[in-house]
């Protein structure tokens, strides 16, 4: 969760500079909606706009409700993507009065009930919900529930009549919402999943492209999980806990035969969720066909890096450093361990360095002899270049 | 009643409540990446939803 407001705080200095969020601000669905926009090229960043989203007054009753009679117009763009065709969705506010208040209590009571049966998945899903939105029964047009990976954040629910309700939808969306942080903050899918091969479902024969299938394995995985501890609690009537598993089976082996289209991360999560209900074959994973090679060009000690002006980069507390350019289209890294050391070498002033001074920190620093130390070096340097964080100002014409 | 600039709690739990269910064993891997990755996410930014319908009036998620 760290990663990811490091990363949204990074893109709001990119396109704001001296924009600093707090973290309310950087979990808020509208604010991560409006940074995406920017991020996606469509636009730049109006701090004032991320303020005044963030003021829609909210109820606490273990996730945040949006209760503000303005919530209709702040959370304009989710109820618009997420309507079924022909219906404009409208969100219960405190204007509702006692059937807010009603709503209110069952949601919370789901939250507790999610709680109850299963508290590690309560933990690890409700970090990734950062507000919910209770819709009108007669305006949700079938809507069970939703989640949008253009407004990461927020959860939109059909009005509820039972707590289970409630509890299913977060584990449901909140599996979603999860998968979209790891998505921004892991190596999950890169820009070759959408020349991937479809999914299509055996239950309603709908064909669904890379990322969406891994999205609903990892829905039904979790759905899957948390229907083991549900006892004889009664479900919804849309309830998709019964049918989970084996879903969650079906799409997990198809993954597996696809899994070179996945990124590492995305692969390890894939092999660590199956392997309770699919034998795996084999100890090692084939290649992937996107973690590609790093460059390691022969550097010789009197090279001269440094970072290129436009670069900015912030370290989240788990140590990663995420880096940016405000290109066209914007550019956003992650940095593993010794690529962020050999980055944040510039901290203080961004002068050229020679090869030669960076490797006696690295040598020091890493507590490895000098050779070690060049190979890694050479690898971390070598990726800088490629991705145009650092340039050699000897090569730059 | 909040607003998004409180500091947000998370509900708290009894440690030992619910069933205990198995911890996934970890996968093979990971696989290593590259020193520097690409967050590619934003750049096919499509605005659709994941949205799960009731079965009789449309496509499941």
């Amino acid at each position: 969760m760290d990663e990811r407001r490091t990363l949204y705080r990074l893109a709001a200095e990119m396109f704001a500079p001296g924009t600093e969020l707090s973290d309310n601000l950087a979990d808020h669905p509208i604010v991560r909606y409006e940074i995406g926009r920017a991020l996606a090229g469509h636009g730049g960043l109006d701090p004032a706009q991320l303020t005044r989203v963030a003021s829609m007054s909210v109820r606490d009753v273990g996730v945040r409700v949006a209760s503000d009679p303005s919530a209709a117009e702040v959370l304009e763009a989710p109820l618009r993507i997420v309507a079924p065709p022909g219906v404009r969705p409208e969100p219960l506010t405190e204007a509702d009065g006692e059937r807010f208040e009603r709503a209110l209590e069952i949601v919370e009571e789901g939250v507790l009930l999610l709680g109850k049966f299963a508290p590690d998945m309560a933990e690890d899903l409700l970090a990734h919900v950062s507000m919910l939105a209770v819709l009108k029964r007669e305006t949700s047009g079938g809507l069970v529930s939703a989640s949008s990976r253009y407004v990461p954040g927020i959860v939109l629910i059909d009005e509820p009549r039972l707590p289970m309700e409630v509890a299913e939808a977060l584990v449901h969306e909140g599996a979603h919402e999860k998968f979209f942080d790891l998505a921004i903050a892991k190596e999950f899918l890169d820009v070759s999943a959408e020349d991937a091969d479809y999914f299509e479902t055996s239950w309603s024969h709908v064909r669904w492209p890379l990322e969406q299938t891994f999205a609903a394995w990892h829905a039904y995985s979790c759905l899957a999980q948390f229907n083991l501890s549900i006892g004889a609690e009664q479900c919804g009537p849309d309830s998709l806990l019964a049918k989970a598993r084996k879903r969650a089976d079906e799409i997990g082996e198809w993954l597996l035969a696809h899994e070179t289209d996945l990124c590492a991360d995305a692969r390890w999560l894939l092999r660590a969720l199956v392997s309770d209900t699919i034998e795996l074959t084999g100890e090692v994973a084939s290649p992937s066909h996107v973690d590609g090679a790093t460059l390691s060009p022969h550097i010789s000690e009197d090279c001269h890096f440094h970072p290129l002006p436009d670069v900015r980069h912030k370290r989240a507390t788990t140590g990663r450093v995420v880096a940016g350019r405000v290109a066209s289209p914007p550019e956003v890294f992650w940095l593993d361990e010794d690529a962020s050391w050999t980055l944040c070498q510039w901290r203080h002033d961004r002068t050229a360095k020679t090869f030669g001074w960076i490797l006696a920190r690295a040598t020091e620093e890493w507590q490895v002899g000098s050779a070690a130390a060049a190979v890694r070096l050479e690898k971390a340097l070598g990726s800088l270049l490629a991705s145009s964080l650092v340039e050699m100002p000897d090569k730059a014409h | 009643m909040t607003s998004p600039n409180q500091p947000s709690r998370l509900p708290q739990f009894p440690q030992n409540a619910g069933m205990p269910v198995a911890h996934p064993v970890p996968g093979v891997g990971p696989v290593i990446g590259q020193p520097v990755t690409p967050v590619q996410w934003f750049r096919r930014m499509p605005t659709g939803g994941t949205v799960y319908v009731k079965p009789a009036e449309g496509s499941q998620s």
